[in-house]
């Protein structure tokens, strides 16, 4: 069974007097632990449907169901739960909080899920995300004082620490020059790897979409394409410590 | 803890907006602490003029005549045995400074040219003294037990009649009997209280003279003074419980009843605080009500992010909430101390303020230390803050998700 299942998944936006479909009938299967590229043109639907597949946003038709659990009738209250204990984001903006430090910012999954973990091993978690990120010696340090391949590996370590089952992206690298942009995205598949997070990732980088497992493409809110490739690791050419 | 650490840190991050919300809310704290402290000193002012001016903290009569007093002013009169009763009764009660003996009746005070009509006290001189410290001599001396022909005149009746110190005049009024009696009487003194009104037909003499005059062993009042106002309420209730322990037939009244100027001094006070108060209160809420809309626009990509990574909106409500509380609570505590800085430097100036209507006398400035004010001043900012802040964190843990994800 897979662990994502999404059917027939509709969306309608409202703008004006005008109505537009950003997903029309989506159906798509993913398997635990698998890594997902979306690709499309801009309004092909693919952050809509991230959101729909993150519990951020809401669909108007279709199922979806994640981990087994039908997420279509979800409340609010529940949605936030779900989200605070199995979906980790990685946003284009990078979406820190600008007020915590990078320790704190990457604590702040672990108390807002309620985590059992007591204060010593919550601290262990976070320096260890910190060392696999390059980021150890930054703990204090605050987003602004931060590069954007710094803050990208701040929001990389934020979206994992607590060990979600989901892990989405949207766009990770648009805001940041190739060589980065590659040397993030090779850091965030081998965590989420190691993590065993089922990964989903949009992206407009043909580069990327060719180096993907498994791509899907999106135009005008219908799957156009789903193609399953050998993995072909990304290698950057920049260590962590350079971006 | 960490809803506080990220509230305290937003607020230091945007120092700009924090110190001009600070600054409204420290303002309009210091105001009313200052108003509070200037009104308060006002009612224990007017309050002691009243008592040490006239009226003492008790006075204490025989039962019945309060009823009576001015249709029969000599039915529900004190006998001499009764008044030596009931003062070795106060002797007994805590907090009893003095009592003193009182006489009041009208009469008619005049020399050969002029006369007017008086309300005259027949009092001991030495101890009403020292209940009316609050009546400033003028002119002359005060009242004197060696000398009982002896008058002190209100300004204004002195005024009337044309009267100085050192002239003899001619004080007319009828004996308990109805028989019309005069007696000379010399000024020894011209004096002011705090109403302008009293002194206009105020006279005081010796008492034993104006029993001579009326033709009375008796006396009206015992008028008791404290060693301190706040001890009223206690005071009273010893004299209720000794008064009818030993079997003494009396009834008394406490200040306050009797001046009902004093009142509505308070009544008008009140209203002025209570007004100020609310417009203080409607900025203090406009003030944090704008300043955490705004914080809400700036930070909607923030309140998307924290909606991602799980928070309820609950949560986001609890967010907005702690920081307007801690910067309106932080506000109003430094205006307290801002108010109570300014009330001590206002006192060290020792301003003089002009005289009240109904007053013919100027006073210091001085404002009081109103503990009560301060503290009730800071519950009632952080409750408008609460209100002030409650629409803009609701709308903030309203937003979609999406939306404020994109929002830049």
């Amino acid at each position: 069974m897979s662990f994502i299942q999404v059917n027939e998944l509709t969306k309608q936006y409202e703008l004006g007097k005008n109505t537009v479909a950003a997903l029309r009938g989506v159906s798509l299967n993913v398997a635990k632990g698998e890594r997902l590229f979306l690709g499309g043109p801009s309004g092909s639907g693919k952050s809509t449907l991230l959101h729909i597949i993150g519990c951020l946003d809401r669909h108007h038709g279709g199922k979806i169901s994640i981990g087994g659990q039908d997420v279509t009738l979800a409340n609010d209250k529940a949605m936030s739960d779900f989200r605070a204990r199995n979906v980790g984001f990685v946003f284009q903006n990078f979406n820190l909080m600008p007020v915590l430090n990078v320790f704190e910012n990457v604590q702040y999954p672990l108390l807002l899920n309620r985590s059992l973990l007591a204060a010593g091993q919550r601290r262990q978690r976070i320096q260890d995300i910190l060392d696999a990120v390059g980021l150890s010696n930054h703990a204090r340090h605050y987003p602004n004082e931060l590069s954007g391949g710094q803050r990208q590996r701040v929001a990389i370590a934020r979206a994992l620490v607590h060990e979600p089952q989901l892990l989405i992206a949207d766009e990770p690298t648009a805001n940041l020059d190739s060589a980065t942009g590659m040397a993030i995205m090779e850091l965030m598949l081998k965590l989420s790897k190691s993590h065993g997070s089922t990964v989903i990732i949009s992206t407009h980088n043909p580069d990327l979409l060719k180096q993907a497992e498994r791509c899907v493409m999106l135009r005008d809110g219908r799957i156009t394409d789903d193609i399953a490739q050998p993995f072909k690791p990304i290698k950057s050419e920049t260590s962590y410590a350079g971006f | 803890m960490l809803v506080f650490k990220i509230a305290w840190r937003n607020i230091l991050r945007h120092k700009r907006r924090s110190i001009f919300a600070l600054m409204t809310i420290m303002v309009g704290v210091s105001g009313i602490v200052m108003f509070g402290g200037f009104i308060e000193a006002n009612y224990i002012g007017l309050r002691e003029s009243i008592i040490r001016g006239q009226y003492g903290h008790l006075q204490i009569h025989q039962r019945g005549y309060e009823e009576t007093h001015r249709s029969d002013p000599d039915k529900y009169r004190l006998s001499p045995e009764l008044v030596e009763q009931t003062q070795a009764m106060l002797e007994t009660v805590p907090h009893v400074l003095i009592t003193s003996r009182r006489i009041e009746f009208t009469g008619l005070l005049g020399n050969e040219k002029n006369s007017r009509a008086a309300i005259i006290r027949g009092v001991d001189p030495d101890n009403e003294a020292l209940i009316n410290s609050a009546l400033t001599i003028i002119d002359g001396a005060e009242l004197d037990a060696e000398k009982p022909e002896g008058v002190v005149l209100g300004e204004g009746l002195a005024q009337g009649i044309n009267a100085k110190v050192g002239d003899t005049l001619t004080l007319l009024s009828s004996t308990v009997n109805g028989v019309m009696n005069a007696v000379d009487v010399e000024v020894v003194g011209i004096f002011q209280s705090f109403a302008k009104e009293y002194d206009d037909s105020a006279m005081m003499m010796v008492l034993d003279n104006a029993q001579r005059l009326l033709n009375t062993q008796a006396v009206d009042t015992i008028v008791v003074l404290l060693d301190e106002t706040p001890a009223l309420p206690e005071t009273v209730a010893a004299v209720a419980a000794n008064s009818k322990q030993q079997g003494l037939d009396l009834e008394w009244m406490e200040w306050y009843k009797m001046a009902n100027f004093y009142q509505k001094v308070v009544d008008l006070y009140d209203g002025f605080f209570l007004f100020i108060n609310l417009i203080i209160y409607v900025v203090v809420l406009f003030g944090v009500s704008n300043t955490m809309i705004v914080t809400v626009m700036e930070r909607t990509a923030e309140i998307g992010t924290l909606r991602a990574m799980g928070m309820r909106r609950g949560g986001i409500v609890r967010q907005f909430l702690a920081e307007g509380l801690m910067l309106a609570l932080l506000s109003a505590i430094m205006g307290v101390l801002a108010g109570i800085s300014m009330t001590w430097l206002i006192n060290s100036l020792e301003i003089m303020m002009p005289p009240p209507p109904g007053s013919s006398k100027g006073y210091p400035l001085h404002l009081q230390y109103v503990k009560e004010i301060w503290a009730a001043t800071v519950l009632f900012v952080g409750g408008i803050a609460f209100l002030a802040t409650l629409f803009p964190a609701l709308q903030a843990s309203r937003k979609e998700i999406v939306e404020a994800l994109r929002h830049v």
